[in-house]
């Protein structure tokens, strides 16, 4: 590892101009879970990391009047979990935040990094390899073993996004609330990763210099939302598919649906296909087995993972059952 | 002439480690623990690629580097690397970090070579060629009996295609050493299961006396097979330290500990196999592959375990560019046990026959196998059992078997007692502990034989002076220490006799002990405390040293698994519910860490079945899993229920059990998931991938 420099900001202001790096590599440090290791294998190698620990006040989960969840971005996983107005209201999210890593991960592990945590591709994480999502040629996955990557095309990287949080704050309609030089500004959480179209070593919109500061997260009265995943061992592993579906029903019939799926594309990815699938029916096995069946059409898996396809769809099919609590199948 | 004593009052009882207070509080020191004063600490550098040549190295820029005070290099400009992770450099400096940025100067080029990465591409006809001698070795055919005749009288005949992917030890405790000279003598302190065998490796290589060599290994933190002899990292240590002329530690960093510290090889077998009417085996042909990477061999068994009249067999060993295979907890085995059971299991499927009793019908009827089958089967449930393939929903719940055996004949032991006159008893013996409990063991021995308790006896193990014991390989320690403590003791015991004998009033042989005392057999009130006893010994108290009485030990075990199983078959996930184990090893000397080796057995037979692969780039060669993220090691959520039974059969003396409990763990598991699903899974690890493809799911 690099020797680097530590800045400890006192305000978000101070934390954007430290990291305005004019072409070094200055990164935001919060919970350290991703970008240490990161810099220890030789991935990464900033030569300032700015503390965003030491920023006051973003370390708080409120209800707002307006009945909005408002996230500081310091919010660990642990945090979230446990609160018992994001377990009662946005369960969906309390879910998945437990789900991801292990309790020492949650305990550090902020929704700031989680939402802007590197890829977990075994070609990019090899310091050696100079793959497209780091400014090379090709995306060696593609050609190479891809058993865990996307079903779902997208730009020139089939990593997949393995943010646990991105899934479920997509489908709830959050946004995050970015702080750069020019002041702040939202960002939906629809729209975060999608520069990765055009640009592959992009994670997110978000500019060098620019931070999450916090999640806004709409009210979710009235909603019937489920957020499942699939993962091989029961122990601490990445999943091979997560779903997160929210129902907005009317007596017993579907007025609008958000179906997003995640570690199965490059972003969060959301399937309008399966959402039009839903919209005027009744969820039942076999409606919820259509919309499923509709969001898989557009899969277009690599050579080694096939099997996510199907495993994708019958886990989306058990969500979307579990979302309008109707079993599970 | 020593024996096991008739009634034991400590063998076979359940003894806690006499190190687990040391273990517990961090107090026990590993190789990796020892930091000597002015000790340099190294960093290496391996082969970033699969396969190339060096075409520039220079190390100037990295000598110059603060704190680097020895480089050791293994040749440079046309030397070539046939294994990501191969050690090209390794600098030893004052802090890690020092050698670990030295490291990073080294000017170094390489010539990128096709790399060979599959056992397929290895084999192809216009492979290139990885070594002189060529990819492919092709062993000897094998074979016994009439197998045409054997095909052509059968009822049934099943064949399937079945495979075993490589594996790595994963070891908790890197491979590396700590060296440190003092003149022309040298201490290592290694991780190794076998110190002797360093100390004669050091011998060899340094040209140093065996009188100038201690080699120290007091605890260890895990081998499974890869830490035998002197290991490469060894010699490096040491040769940086003999530069440097300063002590110095080389502990592999993780990448390099999973690319180049050794591996299970690969098993590839396209197997016939047939039954006749009885449901007997009448014939088995086998035509089979496996790699052991660049330099091992990749050998396994088959048939495996049942009697087969007529049998053939081919068998081709292939290099691949991947690190080299190393023997690994009970090396072929769980590779034959797969594919001779998977066999079995599609053949029970063309008979019509309960798996289980296919098995019983093809070993000895009077075996201690067949007992262990019918109490495994009640354990399990195995009456709940559904007909393959009969079940129709999203959960199935499957059983499967599979039997084992070993060998675990004691290796030659000596070892040294002594009883001082305040009644310590000291013991001393030149083996290792791997964390098996062996030093337990030998508390348990010397305590049983003096009427103490184990913590009574103060244990010296892990260090190449004390009397010579074997390597700890094949399950052959606790079969070579535990009689040579035996025998040892009870040589000591009947000195301590003769000398009390006067005192006593009685004869030498006409004294024993009980718990605490000394006294006349059949006179329980002539008797002196063990302290009284033993204080009338002297200054120079009492000891001898010797060599084990090889009666003391046995060999041949047995044992049975059972596993029940939940599929789902939407997502191809396989659960393990719950694992019956039972187990025989002769002689039981602790039943408390016996039943530890079993349950770690299953462990990772579970890990093995389901998880474990290592993963390598077809392009580059590199290994992409060099990690323990990436690289799917069993933990404590995918634990089932694990049932162990020990069947204790003391007249069959003691029998080593390290390695027979994790040979038929995956191929339990593996009928079990046959069972639920009616398909056979033919590839480890029993992944979603490989569970919905053999589904017809992709
Ligand atoms: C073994 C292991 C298992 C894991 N399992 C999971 C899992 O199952 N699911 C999952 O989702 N994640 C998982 N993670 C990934 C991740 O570490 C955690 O999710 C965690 O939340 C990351 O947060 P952090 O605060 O530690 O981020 P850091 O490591 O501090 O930062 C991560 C990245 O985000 C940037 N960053 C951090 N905060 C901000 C901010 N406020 N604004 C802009 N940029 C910011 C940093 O510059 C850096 O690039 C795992 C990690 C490990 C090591």
């Amino acid at each position: 590892m690099n020797a680097f420099e530590l800045a400890r900001p006192k305000s978000a202001a101070e934390a954007v101009q430290l990291l305005t790096g004019e072409g070094r590599q200055h990164m935001a440090l919060a919970g350290g879970q991703d970008i240490l290791a990161l810099m220890k294998d030789e991935v990464l190698q900033p030569v300032r990391l700015v503390n965003l620990k030491s920023l006051p006040g973003l370390n708080r989960i409120e209800v707002d009047r307006q009945g909005r969840l408002n996230l500081g971005a310091l919010v660990t996983l642990a945090q979230l979990e446990a609160a018992e107005p994001v377990r009662k209201a946005w369960s969906a999210l309390a879910e998945a935040a437990a789900e991801a890593g292990t309790p020492q991960i949650r305990n550090l592990g902020t929704v700031g990094g989680n939402l802007c945590q590197k890829p977990r591709c075994w070609y990019y994480r090899a310091a050696p390899l100079h793959c497209a999502r780091k400014g090379g040629d090709a995306c060696l996955a593609t050609t190479g073993d891809n058993r865990y990557h996307s079903i779902f095309a997208f730009g020139g990287c089939v990593a997949p996004s393995y943010s646990a949080l991105a899934t479920p704050l997509t489908a709830y309609q959050a946004a995050v609330e970015v702080q750069g030089p020019g002041g702040t500004r939202q960002v939906k959480l629809a729209d975060l990763y999608r520069s990765l179209e055009q640009d592959p070593t992009a994670d997110t919109v978000l500019k060098p210099n620019e931070i999450i500061t916090r999640v806004v997260v709409p009210p979710a009265r009235g909603l019937r939302v489920a957020h499942r995943e699939v993962r091989q061992m029961a122990s601490h592993d990445w999943p091979l598919a997560m779903a997160t579906v929210a129902l907005d029903t009317n007596g017993g019939t579907v007025r609008q649906a958000r179906v997003v799926l995640g570690a199965v594309a490059p972003i969060p990815w959301i399937s309008a296909p399966a959402a039009a699938a839903l919209k005027g029916k009744p969820v039942t096995g076999e409606t919820a087995r259509q919309a499923a069946e509709a969001a898989l059409k557009e899969a277009t898996p690599l050579s080694e993972n096939g099997y996510k396809v199907r495993l994708t769809a019958n886990l989306l099919r058990r969500t979307i059952l579990a979302a309008a609590g109707v079993g599970e199948g | 002439m020593p024996s096991w004593p008739k009634e034991r009052r400590l063998l076979g009882t359940r003894v806690t480690r006499l190190e687990a207070p040391l273990k517990v509080a961090g107090r026990a020191k590993y190789a990796y623990d020892q930091n000597l004063p002015g000790m340099l600490q190294t960093a290496v550098l391996g082969s970033p690629h699969g396969r190339a040549r060096i075409t520039r190295l220079d190390l100037e820029a990295a000598r110059r580097m603060p704190g680097v005070k020895a480089v050791w290099t293994g040749g440079g400009p046309g030397r070539e690397l046939r294994h990501h992770g191969e050690m090209i450099a390794a600098i030893a400096a004052e802090t890690l970090d020092q050698a670990r940025d030295a490291v990073r100067k080294i000017d170094i080029a390489y010539e990128v070579l096709p790399a060979v990465v599959t056992e397929e591409d290895s084999m192809a006809p216009n492979a290139p060629q990885l070594v002189r001698e060529g990819n492919v070795n092709v062993r000897n055919n094998e074979g016994r009996g009439d197998v045409p005749q054997g095909f052509a009288a059968a009822k049934a005949v099943f064949e399937g295609t079945f495979r075993c992917r490589v594996v790595t030890h994963c070891c908790l405790e890197p491979h590396g050493a700590v060296a440190q000279w003092d003149g022309d003598r040298i201490t290592v302190w290694a991780t190794t299961q076998g110190i002797h065998d360093v100390k004669d490796g050091i011998a060899n290589v340094f040209k140093v006396s065996p009188a100038n060599i201690e080699v120290i290994c007091e605890h260890m933190g895990g081998g499974f097979g890869s830490k035998f002899g002197l290991e490469h990292e060894a010699v490096v240590a040491a040769s940086l330290a003999r530069d440097a002329g300063r002590p110095v530690k080389l502990m592999l960093e993780r990448e390099n500990e999973q690319t180049t510290a050794g591996c299970r090889p690969s098993a590839v077998a396209t197997i016939k196999i047939a039954a006749d009417e009885s449901g007997r085996l009448t014939a088995f042909d086998a035509t089979t592959y496996g790699t052991g990477g660049i330099g091992g061999g990749a050998g396994f068994g088959l048939p495996f375990m049942y009697r087969v009249p007529a049998f053939g067999r081919k068998h081709s060993d292939v290099r691949i560019n991947a690190g080299s295979a190393r023997a690994m907890r009970a090396p072929g085995h769980p590779e034959s046990s797969f594919l001779m059971e998977s066999a079995m299991e599609g053949l029970a499927v063309k008979l019509g026959l309960d798996p289980l009793d296919l098995r019983r019908r093809n070993l000895p009827a009077d075996s201690l196998w067949q007992k262990q089958l019918t109490l495994g089967a009640e354990r399990i449930g195995w009456p709940e059992r559904l007909p393959t393939g009969s079940q129709t929903g999203r959960l199935r719940v499957g059983y499967g078997c599979a039997v084992t055996g070993w060998w675990g004949g004691g290796h030659d032991s000596n070892a040294r007692v002594a009883i001082h006159n305040d009644g310590q008893v000291e013991v001393w013996c030149g083996t290792q502990d791997l964390g098996t409990g062996t030093r337990t063991a030998l508390a348990v021995v010397a305590a049983e034989t003096f009427g103490l308790q184990p913590h009574d006896v103060l244990i010296h193990v892990g260090r190449a002076s004390y009397p010579p014991s074997g390597s700890s390989g094949g399950s052959s320690t606790i079969g070579g220490v535990a009689p040579a403590v035996r025998t040892v003791s009870e040589t000591v015991l009947g000195q301590l006799f003769e000398r009390l004998a006067p005192a006593l009033d009685a004869a030498p042989a006409d004294l024993e002990v009980a718990p605490g005392v000394v006294r006349v057999k059949g006179k329980p009130d002539q008797s002196l405390s063990w302290k009284d006893a033993c204080a009338r010994l002297g200054a120079q108290g009492l000891s001898a040293e010797g060599a084990k009485d090889k009666s003391l030990a046995g060999g041949g075990c047995n044992g049975a698994q059972f596993a029940k199983v939940e599929v789902d078959v939407e997502t191809g996930i396989v659960r393990v519910r719950k694992m019956v184990a039972l187990q025989d090893c002769g002689l039981i000397v602790n039943l408390l860490t016996a039943e530890s080796q079993v349950y770690g057995g299953v462990v990772l037979g579970i890990g093995y079945a389901l998880y474990e692969e290592r993963v390598l780039d077809r392009d580059s060669g590199r290994m992409l899993n060099p990690n323990l993220e990436f690289y799917k090691l069993a933990g404590p959520g995918d634990m089932p229920e694990i049932e162990v039974i020990m069947q204790d059969l003391p007249e069959r003396q003691v029998i080593g059990l390290g390695e027979p409990p994790t040979i038929p763990t995956a191929s339990a598991i593996a009928g079990a998931v046959h069972n639920a699903l009616g398909v056979l899974v033919p590839s480890l690890p029993l992944t979603p991938a490989n569970v919905l493809a053999a589904l017809g799911e992709v």
